[in-house]
């Protein structure tokens, strides 16, 4: 009797007290579980908060694998329904791959972002990290907003802020096309929207696969209205800021109207960075553009994105040669010399500049005008307008001769005019013979004053240009001889140019000895771009450009040495050391095949 | 290797007494004299050490699986409470040489709490003390290993302590400081000189 | 049998001064060297005692007269155990963060030789208001000793005082603290030299009672 109390009692005590802790666990569980999800997924809470613990507990480790994320930038895809979706993504920052977290709710309004890894450099790329980047698409930002890059980017992170830019964009795009009710514009609708912004009530034919194969365009569309062509558009990559990203590219527009006019620009696809490619997009910039003729264009770039500018410029003018050179209707009077602009830029195949040389040479009866032809500073030959009489018969046709002294190319001047490949022959050789005569096909070589051409050669007493007895080199101004009293020569000096950053020529003398070595090296024009001073001293450790240790290492070298390319760039400034180190390779080449190889 | 490590980081470095308090009330009540003090720790260690690895087994194969882990405080402690009982009875009846060194001892440990401290260590927060990930279980040689290293520190803490303060019965000190404030602050003194094996796991 | 009954306000000042658990008892020294790292886990852990010793109290009180004396520390096993549970329980749930802190100390309230020692000493022997009254008195008792050291090693050891992540002083300046006094080691020492101080205080205000 008293073992049954006692186990009854005992088996009651534990009995009641098992229940109050069922109880107890019965309304604290749920919390507690919920509390637990929470802080797994914090920051899924954090870029979408209408999240529930309890109601959306299973989508929320759920990556939805069932949609084609290739080229999204997307890793991770998590959908709740009614309240909206999770997007896990990674792009290239600048020095590490950065993963962030981005919500959307079903309004394609944007909930939040999240940055989960980041290992940029501190000061530039690392801000992406910081509050304040991630606070600002808390409110107020849309999906069509980011698609657009309206958002802050960060400043002096132009690779970071532009990976993010990309890779932000195609996530908002895969979003509205996918769930937000947009219907994705494909590529061609896009083209044929905007082109019939430059062309309206036009009819568009791709006549790509008709047209000679060039680089000036990928696309391109003849506009009719009516049986009759209207114009073309060209659609047309171009390269954007570098240090961007080295594949940075602008996709654009532009159209032509038979005129010969410009009737827009429109930017279509753009991975530069946002704010540097901001005006490009306006219909300010397209304005530019609109009834300039194709022979003078004048558009204008946007301050601080010049780079863009030149790039986006010079693909343009590659569209003009290429139009004026097949489409072009000649004007009803089109001068003598715009004539000879267009057809020496048809021959050329790149947009040119001409030097009118013509009274600095003898006359001749055959030809009426002699030009020096360049491109954005390069020089690509001579163009001769010739009016030549060969046995009474008069011939019309522009020859353009490149600096090795070979026919580019020959345009009739009067477009019905059809000659035979020996009459041509003819007239090219006519042209050659006062070519040669004449020792044209150079530019005119700017001499130096003696106190530059002794930063490259200290020793010299003084100096003889000797370039005009050498062939000419596009990368060489000049080529001297370093002379003592006597005249003896001690050795020569190069006077040429490397390119820098930004489009930028940087002017180096360099001497050699007659023994082949190298002597000393200057730098007349330091790259005008600020940013390399900036850059130099940050990757050289407090070294200002051009006075750096890295110039030291190519004086007094043996050339041979030098040119096995013992010496190599700097990392971050690849652009202005890579550019002077192939300068001087260059040098260096023709100083063995002119001087040491021609028996000096 | 990692079995060494987890053994000597739970007698040295993470001491029961000196760096986690637990077993605190035993530690400073009954290490007075050294021959009490080892017959201490070493009823610890088999009550520790026996009693961990019943927790493991129930744990992991009962309480788990059926989802009822919350129970596990009043499981161990009863656990713990029932385990003691027996050893006491089986010692009374089959060694009693045994029981008289050491079974005025084993009621006490019912009450310590590094009985129940390491029971609960190794299993509810097993992932914290073995850094594992989560949902992994220890595995028995990690657990056993760990709860011998624990009450190991125990009884070589404990012994020391007692050797000093026989000594230092020796001595005359100030009434106030008579007890327990000088047995707190030999075990400060030991607690500073046990801070120096943290650097070497 | 002619007894003095204590009254109320003796039994509660009794555990809160006369029969301090920290300082005059030694009872629960685990959690008292343990959670006063800060003055907020201190708090926090008085809490939860000062729950599970009423409520103990109260319910073996209650039942006191029911329990058979062979099974009764079982009994009082079991009761702690499940209220110590639901604690946890409710802790984990509505301070998560505390509960975090407290960590293994929580459920090892179990053990705390205050909570069955009041259970066996008082709240077996008495009626249920003045057991919960004892049981309030000892937990506030407790309470106030481990908060006294907490508030010796967080405001020396980290030189400012901060409570729910909210309320902060600042009282020594940086660099000037001492750091040891927040490590595990640093516990001893400000408890010794609490305790000796108080025994100081004790025993001189004896002396003079004795000479009076």
């Amino acid at each position: 009797m008293k073992t049954l109390k006692l186990v009854g009692m005992l088996t009651l005590i534990v009995v009641s007290f098992s229940l109050l802790v069922w109880v107890a666990n019965d309304v604290t569980a749920p919390i507690i579980a919920e509390r637990k999800i929470i802080e797994a997924n914090a920051a899924k809470f954090d870029v979408l908060p209408s999240l529930d613990a309890t109601a959306d507990a299973d989508a929320l480790d759920k990556n939805v694998t069932t949609y084609d994320l290739s080229g999204t930038s997307i890793t991770e895809l998590y959908v709740f329904e009614g309240k909206g979706y999770i997007y896990k993504a990674e792009f290239g920052g600048f020095a590490s791959t950065i993963v962030y977290l981005v919500g959307v709710d079903t309004n394609n309004n944007v909930t939040g972002l999240k940055i989960l890894e980041q290992n940029d450099s501190p000061g530039y790329g690392a801000a992406i990290g910081e509050a304040w980047f991630s606070e600002q698409f808390s409110t107020g930002k849309t999906a069509e907003g980011l698609q657009d890059g309206e958002f802050d980017g960060i400043s002096g992170a132009s690779a970071t802020t532009g990976g993010f830019t990309g890779s932000i964009n195609k996530v908002m795009s895969f979003h509205l096309t996918t769930f937000g009710g947009v219907v994705a514009e494909t590529f061609e609708e896009k083209l044929a929207r905007l082109s019939g912004e430059l062309f309206p009530d036009a009819v568009f034919t791709d006549v790509t696969a008709d047209n000679e194969a060039s680089n000036a365009f990928e696309i391109l569309f003849e506009a009719k209205i009516a049986d009759d062509v209207v114009g073309y558009v060209y659609y047309i990559e171009a390269g954007g800021a570098n240090y961007a990203a080295p594949t940075t590219h602008n996709h654009f527009l532009i159209g032509i109207n038979k005129d010969g006019e410009f009737t827009g620009f429109s930017m279509i696809e753009t991975t530069d960075t946002s704010g540097i490619i901001d005006y490009y997009k306006t219909t300010d910039f397209s304005d530019e553009f609109v009834g300039d003729s194709i022979d003078d264009l004048s558009i204008d770039a946007d301050g601080g994105a010049t780079e863009t500018f030149n790039k986006i410029e010079t693909a343009v003018k590659n569209a003009i040669v290429y139009h004026s050179a097949n489409f072009s209707v000649i004007t009803e009077g089109e001068t003598e010399e715009q004539k000879f602009a267009r057809l020496t830029t048809n021959i050329f195949g790149v947009y040119t500049d001409l030097e009118d040389i013509t009274r600095d040479n003898p006359a001749s009866h055959d030809i009426d005008k002699i030009a020096n032809i360049t491109n954005d500073g390069t020089y690509l030959g001579v163009s001769y307008f010739v009016e030549a009489k060969i046995n009474d018969v008069v011939y019309k046709l522009v020859v353009g001769i490149n600096p090795a002294g070979e026919v580019v190319g020959t345009q009739y001047i009067y477009e019905e005019d059809v000659y035979t490949e020996a009459e041509i022959t003819a007239i090219t050789d006519l042209v050659l013979v006062y070519h040669t005569a004449n020792g044209l096909g150079r530019p005119v070589a700017p001499v130096l004053d003696d106190a530059d051409l002794l930063l490259a050669f200290a020793g010299a007493d003084h100096f003889v240009s000797i370039y005009d007895t050498l062939t000419y080199n596009s990368t060489i101004y000049n080529v001297y001889e370093a002379q003592d009293a006597t005249d003896a020569v001690l050795g020569y000096v190069y006077h040429f140019k490397a390119s820098g950053r930004s489009q930028s020529h940087i002017e180096i003398v360099y001497g050699f000895n007659i023994l082949g070595s190298s002597v000393t090296i200057g730098v007349l024009t330091g790259d005008t771009e600020s940013w390399d001073d900036a850059a130099f001293d940050f990757y050289t450790g407090g070294e200002t450009w051009p006075n750096t240790t890295w110039l030291d290492n190519w004086e007094n070298q043996v050339i041979d040495d030098i040119d096995d390319s013992q010496i190599d760039t700097v990392a971050g400034v690849t652009d202005t050391t890579g550019g002077v180190k192939a300068a001087i390779e260059e040098v260096i080449d023709f100083h063995k095949a002119e001087i040491i190889g021609g028996g000096s | 290797m990692e079995l060494i490590a987890i053994a000597f980081g739970a007698i040295f470095v993470n001491n029961v007494v000196l760096k986690q308090f637990y077993g605190l009330c035993p530690f400073l009540g009954v290490s007075t004299k050294k021959s009490s003090a080892l017959s201490m720790g070493m009823a610890v260690t088999f009550v520790i050490t026996l009693s961990t690895m019943i927790a493991y087994a129930i744990y992991f194969t009962v309480l788990i699986p059926n989802e009822i882990e919350y129970l596990s405080t009043i499981v161990f402690i009863l656990v713990i409470a029932s385990f003691v009982q027996i050893v006491e009875m089986f010692l009374k009846k089959f060694s009693p040489p045994i029981y008289s060194a050491l079974g005025v001892y084993l009621p006490l440990i019912t009450t310590n709490c590094a009985v129940l401290g390491v029971a609960i260590d190794t299993t509810v927060n097993s992932g914290r003390i073995f850094n594992l990930a989560e949902g992994v279980i220890p595995s028995f040689g990690q657990v056993t290993i760990y709860a011998l290293g624990i009450s190991i520190g125990y009884a070589l803490v404990i012994f020391l302590f007692s050797a000093i303060r026989e000594e230092m019965d020796a001595y005359p000190i100030k009434r106030n400081w008579q007890g327990i404030p000088i047995a707190l602050m030999t075990a400060f003194i030991m607690a500073m000189i046990f801070i120096g094996f943290g650097g070497v796991v | 049998m002619a007894k003095h009954e204590k009254s109320l306000g003796e039994i509660f000042s009794n555990g809160i001064l006369k029969q301090n658990p920290t300082f005059v008892q030694f009872l629960g020294m685990c959690p008292t060297l343990a959670v006063t790292k800060t003055v907020e886990s201190a708090l926090g852990m008085g809490a939860g005692v000062i729950f599970v010793l009423v409520m103990s109290n109260l319910v073996i009180s209650l039942i006191r007269k029911y329990v058979p004396r062979e099974v009764r520390i079982p009994i009082y096993i079991v009761v702690i155990a499940s209220l110590v549970t639901v604690l946890e329980m409710f802790m984990n749930a509505f301070v998560p963060d505390l509960a975090a802190q407290l960590g293994t100390f929580l459920a090892l309230i179990v053990v705390n030789c205050l909570i069955l020692g009041r259970a066996e000493a008082f709240a077996s022997k008495n009626g249920p208001v003045k057991s919960m009254v004892d049981g309030l008195g000892m937990a506030l008792g407790f309470t106030g000793g481990i908060t006294l050291i907490a508030l010796f090693r967080e405001a020396l050891g980290k030189g400012s005082i901060t409570v729910w992540g909210e309320l902060s002083f600042q009282l020594i300046p940086d660099n000037f603290q001492i750091s040891i006094l927040v490590e595990s080691a640093g516990a001893f020492l400000v408890f010794a030299i609490l305790v000796a101080t108080i025994n100081k205080i004790r025993f001189n205000r004896e002396e003079r009672n004795e000479v009076a």
